[in-house]
């Protein structure tokens, strides 16, 4: 790996913590930590939840206390080697939120653009990068349509580019099913083994401890418990890890309830799905029988039509072919807990009305069942994610119910929320109901499945039990279980940003700076508030239209479609102004109902009309022909906008598309929910509250990431303090336009 | 009153884009309504910059409102508002209204009263720009101060209440302690 060690030696001190105490607000999260570490000492760092890991790889990186409003004490010390943008290369637990550029190249360019590598350079080291993360993918693709997995490949490239002194992991496969892990941990390995300097936060640890020459231990107060050679430690500490809750001893198969005799709660008779009368068939000729009393688990890669299964048994989705026959209610976890609250506080949440201060008794017992009695008066979106998880399932289990669906829910979870969530569905089953669940987790459907159905392509390829499974690697490998090589059928996903194709990039408008081109037609766009005659708004009017059809590369059915709904609001600007034109006493106005409709305000319609649609014109004409990362840049770079403004604003925008599936995720959500959920005077304020709080979750952990790849000081503040990955010429052709379409419009005024 | 952080502007913008959605519903929705009268059409102008009330309440920095009006104003355009590239100029004038209020606040100012006035300012620019580009100039006098004094009143409940009560919600789920709204008024807000 080209990581090099320009200027940290090997062995060279590069951390010096003594007695540092680290606290968010009132909240002491690390305490008293007395730790030197060298370069080349690779290291693991092992803690329960909210042991203060994040923090401790924070504060090596400069993140508290530069970026995160953090108290510190004590005393800190950090080699300056590692204060050069991207000497600590970072790769964040949630693939997407480290993001900030649309597409895979510009994305690693990031980096390199703020430590003011040459353009001209860039592309040899983006591409050595991802070579040496493994990611095989074209620079120009969106990265928004990657696999966690491969997100999380890239996340590497980013740093690797910079050639870090350290690089450091935080979770890097908290969210990734076992073969993408797996992926993962072979690239750590790697770097391990070829000497670079790597710190990594991971739950799944034992794959990696016998890798990483280091082990650190964090206790629950926040305090360095062992550090040390990881074989040694990790032997010797094993009680420690186990009453921390850090290693399960090996699982367990519970026994089942024995469901072969009970009821068919479900059938399903060659039931096919699709999104769409048009799209592809996401279920094709599924046949399925569910049983009372018996827990299923769905497996099969993202994408294969778990989600979409779960749906159709629970009736939130209507099959386009076959039969779907159930026997009572049935009940529906989302992934995210989050969309199905819609009170706000936990106990209000449990009874699924506002009770005050009276707790009802039952409401009491399912508060100690979840282990949420500290928690009763909280938000629930204040809630840690393990009490978010609980709640959700807790809401779900309120009533009886023949089928239990839940998508995922024990990701990302700890073992004492797993167990919790997964001895009340026990109950459940014993009283006759079923439960499906999908999920990634081998250790779970090991330990608590009667029954596993596997799922590729939309079709169940595996029905059966899970030793049955577990000798097939073809079938493990196809649901992800087991590594190996990622099929590449999500690439050809549709791009969620449009980008102008390269006839219209090649053609006279195309090829203008997109930051000159707003101006101009800003401009010009403004002019057309003085047209007050037919012919100076219909000349107007020509003037996008004509360089639309002539001059852009775009299809003229394409135009036409874009500007047919504007007929609608055509009609409407005449009308208004034909009814409520101020006209003199004298005109003569026609009286219908209470309207005075009259001849010059029909006039005056059709002008108001006419300007608008040349406002249409020329705004289709800037969008359909300019790239928004380069628009959004090229604000920086023409007019010296600070970089974190236009950086920060892509940063954000990137994030519309995700947001759109969230947004449908959540109606549904909210339909489960029922009655209590939809649309009434309160609940304007709260239906987007998930949305909203997950949006505002997003932003800080974009900027922390920002500001991890070394997006600080002079680079973000100053337009001309950076380079720019993307060459962006600004000629003759600007100027000849600009001074063009002024003088048109000025034209048609004088006229 | 400080500079602008990382996340206050990565906030403004991902509040913006979803508010630019919102708004562009609204333009479909709410566009037949002038066939029954220009000044009761004006009564749902307001929804038009929620982001501006919304985001500065959040971050509470100078331009906070410009930014956030023209983000959502772009995103409004860009999704193919029937409106074209004047969704973003407008958004640009009603975010300098807006401005002028959280201005004679001195950028300290940002309780549920100041919110409603400067929202109500955002309806000033709204105004002005609809003055000269959408033919409010052409109405009667009569028509004009009645669509001037309904589309303030209905940025201040549209735009000013509406953002205050969201972002109200979003304090109590406790998402926002690391903003300005937390960190320099917490007490200002929750009265």
């Amino acid at each position: 790996m080209a990581m090099s060690m320009a200027s940290v030696q090997n062995g060279a001190e590069i951390l010096t913590l003594s007695h540092v105490d680290v606290s968010f607000g009132s909240h002491l999260v690390l305490r008293d930590l007395n730790w030197r570490w060298q370069a080349g000492e690779s290291v693991l760092i092992v803690g329960a939840s909210g042991a203060g890991k994040s923090t401790l790889a924070m504060l090596t990186s400069g993140l508290i206390p530069g970026s995160v409003d953090a108290r510190l004490s004590g005393s800190l010390w950090r080699h300056p080697g590692m204060d050069q943008a991207g000497a600590v290369g970072y790769v964040f637990q949630d693939a997407d939120s480290q993001f900030c550029q649309i597409r895979v190249g510009e994305e690693v360019a990031f980096g390199l653009e703020n430590r003011c590598v040459d353009p001209q350079k860039m592309d040899p080291l983006i591409v050595q990068a991802l070579r040496e993360s493994g990611l095989k993918v074209p620079l120009d693709l969106e990265h928004m349509i990657l696999s966690g997995g491969n997100k999380q490949k890239l996340a590497i490239a980013c740093a690797l580019a910079l050639n870090p002194q350290v690089l450091i992991l935080d979770e890097p496969t908290a969210n990734l099913d076992p073969a993408s892990t797996d992926d993962v941990f072979a690239d750590i390995i790697r770097f391990v083994d070829q000497g670079s300097t790597v710190m990594v936060i991971e739950h799944k640890f034992e794959a990696l401890a016998p890798h990483l020459p280091y082990v650190l231990l964090l206790d629950k107060e926040g305090r360095i418990y062992r550090f040390g050679r990881s074989a040694e430690v990790l032997s010797r500490e094993r009680q420690w890890l186990l009453d921390q809750g850090l290693v399960r001893s090996s699982p367990r198969p519970r026994p089942g309830v024995g469901a072969r005799n009970q009821a068919v709660v479900l059938e399903m008779q060659s039931v096919g799905a699709r999104y769409g009368s048009k799209a592809p068939l996401v279920l094709d000729q599924v046949n399925l029988e569910i049983r009372g009393g018996e827990l299923v688990a769905l497996l099969g890669a993202n994408g294969a039509g778990k989600s979409t299964l779960l749906k159709m048994m629970a009736g939130l989705m209507r099959p386009s072919s076959g039969l779907v026959r159930r026997s009572g209610s049935v009940a529906f976890g989302f992934q995210n807990p989050e969309h199905q609250f819609i009170f706000e506080r936990v106990v209000d949440e449990l009874a699924n009305r506002y009770v005050g201060s009276e707790v009802p008794e039952a409401v009491h017992e399912r508060l100690i069942q979840f282990d949420l009695q500290d928690q009763k008066d909280k938000s629930p979106y204040a809630l840690s994610q393990g009490q978010k998880r609980r709640l959700s399932v807790a809401v779900m289990l309120e009533l009886e119910h023949a089928l239990y669906c839940l998508d995922e829910p024990t990701f990302g979870q700890d073992a004492k929320t797993r167990t919790v969530i997964m001895e009340r569905l026990r109950e459940r089953q014993r009283r006759g109901a079923a439960v499906v669940i999908s999920t990634h987790d081998v250790a779970l459907v090991q330990e608590w499945a009667d029954r596993v159905v596997v799922i590729d392509g939309g079709r169940v390829v595996f029905d059966g039990v899970w030793p049955e499974l577990a000798l097939r690697p073809d079938l493990l490998r196809r649901a992800r279980l087991m590594a190996g090589e990622e099929r590449g059928d999500q690439v050809q996903a549709p791009p969620r940003f449009q980008t102008p194709n390269e006839r219209v990039r090649s053609s006279p408008m195309g090829q203008l700076n997109p930051g000159w081109k707003l101006l101009s037609i800003f401009i010009a766009v403004g002019l057309t508030a003085f047209a007050h005659r037919l012919a100076q708004a219909a000349l107007l009017a020509m003037i996008p239209l004509v360089l639309l059809t002539l001059l852009s590369g775009l299809e003229i059915l394409r135009v036409i479609k874009r500007l047919a709904p504007f007929v609608i609001f055509f009609a409407v600007y005449v009308w208004t102004l034909t009814a409520y034109a101020h006209v003199s006493k004298t005109t003569p106005t026609i009286h219908v109902l209470w309207y005075h409709l009259s001849y010059p305000g029909f006039i005056d319609g059709v002008v108001l009309g006419l300007r608008m649609l040349s406002a249409v014109g020329f705004g289709l004409l800037l969008v359909s022909t300019v790239d928004l990362v380069q628009l959004v840049k090229s604000l920086s770079r023409e007019f010296h906008i600070p970089p974190r403004f236009s950086y920060g604003t892509l940063a954000g925008l990137r994030f519309f598309p995700l947001f759109q599936e969230e947004w449908a995720k959540l109606r549904l959500a909210r339909k489960v929910r029922g009655r209590d959920a939809r649309w009434s005077g309160t609940r304007v304020v709260t239906y987007a509250l998930p949305l909203l709080s997950d949006a505002v979750r997003l932003s800080e952990r974009v900027a922390i990431a920002m500001e991890a790849r070394g997006f600080t000081g002079r680079v973000a503040r100053f337009a001309h303090a950076r380079t720019y990955y993307h060459p962006s010429p600004r000629s003759w052709r600007d100027l000849v336009f600009g001074v063009t379409i002024v003088a048109a419009a000025a034209l048609a005024l004088w006229h | 009153m400080g500079s602008w952080k990382m996340r206050d502007i990565v906030l403004t913008a991902i509040f913006s884009a979803l508010s630019g959605a919102i708004y562009l519903g609204w333009d479909l929705l709410f566009k037949a309504v002038p066939i029954v009268n220009p000044v009761a059409s004006a009564a749902f102008n307001g929804l038009w910059w929620i982001a501006g009330g919304i985001v500065p309440f959040i971050v509470r920095r100078p331009g906070a409102a410009l930014l956030a009006e023209s983000v959502g104003g772009f995103m409004e355009f860009a999704l193919g508002s029937p409106y074209g590239v004047q969704a973003f100029t407008i958004g640009i004038a009603q975010g300098l209204g807006i401005e002028l209020g959280f201005l004679i606040g001195r950028y300290r100012r940002y309780g549920p009263a100041w919110m409603i006035l400067s929202c109500a300012l955002g309806g000033i620019g709204n105004y002005v720009y609809s003055y000269f580009y959408y033919g409010v100039r052409q109405y009667s006098v009569g028509n004009q101060v009645g669509y001037l004094v309904v589309t303030m009143i209905s940025g201040a409940v549209l735009a000013g209440v509406l953002s205050w009560l969201v972002a109200r919600a979003l304090l109590r789920a406790g998402v926002l302690n690391n903003f300005a709204i937390v960190r320099e008024g917490r007490a200002e807000a929750l009265n």
